[in-house]
């Protein structure tokens, strides 16, 4: 899978950890290095959870909606929140958004 | 090294730790006794530690002033093992995704009188062109009976905090870590200045 370094993420983004991140946690609460920007993000519960889900591939869409079933809220502000915190953490390369289509290649 | 970012909240004011493990009694006693023996026979072997500064090996003694040896003989293979025999604990314990290990690199350092390493982190940035980066450091300390040196504590620093936590280095203890946990060795005073009253510690690091 190709990497897609400057599109906007979407709902239908395939994302990823970047493979340059350690991570580790304490107290079930994940604190994650990035290897190129050399930073350290501390997670909470849901930001934790997120993170797991994100060790393979998933679509935004789909993290979404498993977060939607941990944890109540409305749908579109869950989304809006994810996607927002998702940006954030590829603008420091702890992930990285794939090109589906290239899956096969 | 940029500091702690929070994002999403745990890092506070006084900090947070990453986990460590610690293990009395690692190895069996006569093969620790064995290593320290080993240490003060091959004394000639040590070399100067050098850091990774900008890219580049150097020696600096004003970050890191200690002697290290590169191969420990007959005891690498030994070590090798118990180090990969400790992954998948160290793995669950620390909350690391299992990863595959590509090598356990693994140096003898030899900390005199004065002698000291600043705050530092074991896994390089990808900028300094490091591949396979260092995940788990295990570290275990050796020395002569009865103990020549004072001081020398591993000191482990909070993420976004002042607050540490010291590990004293007593014979045949293993202390482990996520190699990206910030730590530094605490000066240690070894008056006689002896070789063989150094505080010695095998680092051994698995990298992915």
């Amino acid at each position: 899978m190709r990497t897609m370094p400057t599109d906007t993420l979407t709902t239908d983004t395939l994302v990823s950890w970047h493979p340059e991140q350690v991570t580790a946690a304490v107290d079930g609460q994940v604190i994650v290095m990035g290897l190129i920007q050399g930073q350290y993000v501390g997670l909470d519960d849901i930001g934790s959870a997120l993170w797991t889900l994100l060790e393979q591939p998933q679509t935004v869409g789909h993290v979404c909606d498993q977060l939607a079933q941990q944890y109540r809220g409305d749908p579109g502000v869950i989304a809006s929140d994810v996607l927002a915190f998702l940006e954030e953490l590829r603008a420091i390369d702890l992930i990285q958004a794939l090109d589906a289509d290239s899956s096969a290649s | 090294m940029n500091q702690a970012a929070v994002l999403s909240g745990k890092i506070s004011g006084t900090g947070v730790f990453l986990p460590h493990h610690t293990q009395a009694d690692w190895l069996p006693r006569d093969m620790a006794d064995a290593i320290v023996d080993y240490a003060i026979e091959n004394e000639s072997l040590f070399q100067a530690g050098r850091i990774l500064q900008h890219g580049k090996l150097v020696v600096d003694e004003s970050i890191r002033q200690v002697s290290t040896l590169t191969h420990l003989g007959p005891f690498q293979t030994a070590l090798t093992d118990a180090a990969m025999a400790s992954k998948p604990m160290l793995e669950t314990l620390f909350g690391m995704p299992t990863f595959s290990a590509s090598q356990v690199e693994i140096e003898m350092a030899a900390h005199g009188d004065g002698a000291h390493f600043q705050r530092h982190v074991d896994t390089f940035v990808v900028g300094h062109n490091r591949p396979s980066p260092r995940m788990l450091t295990l570290v275990l300390y050796v020395h002569r009976q009865p103990r020549g040196f004072t001081g020398g504590a591993l000191r482990f620093h909070a993420l976004g905090g002042t607050t540490t936590r010291d590990i004293a280095p007593e014979h045949n203890l293993l202390t482990a870590f996520p190699s990206i946990a910030p730590h530094s060795v605490q000066p240690l005073a070894s008056p006689g200045g002896a070789f063989a009253d150094r505080r010695f510690a095998v680092n051994m690091w698995i990298r992915r």
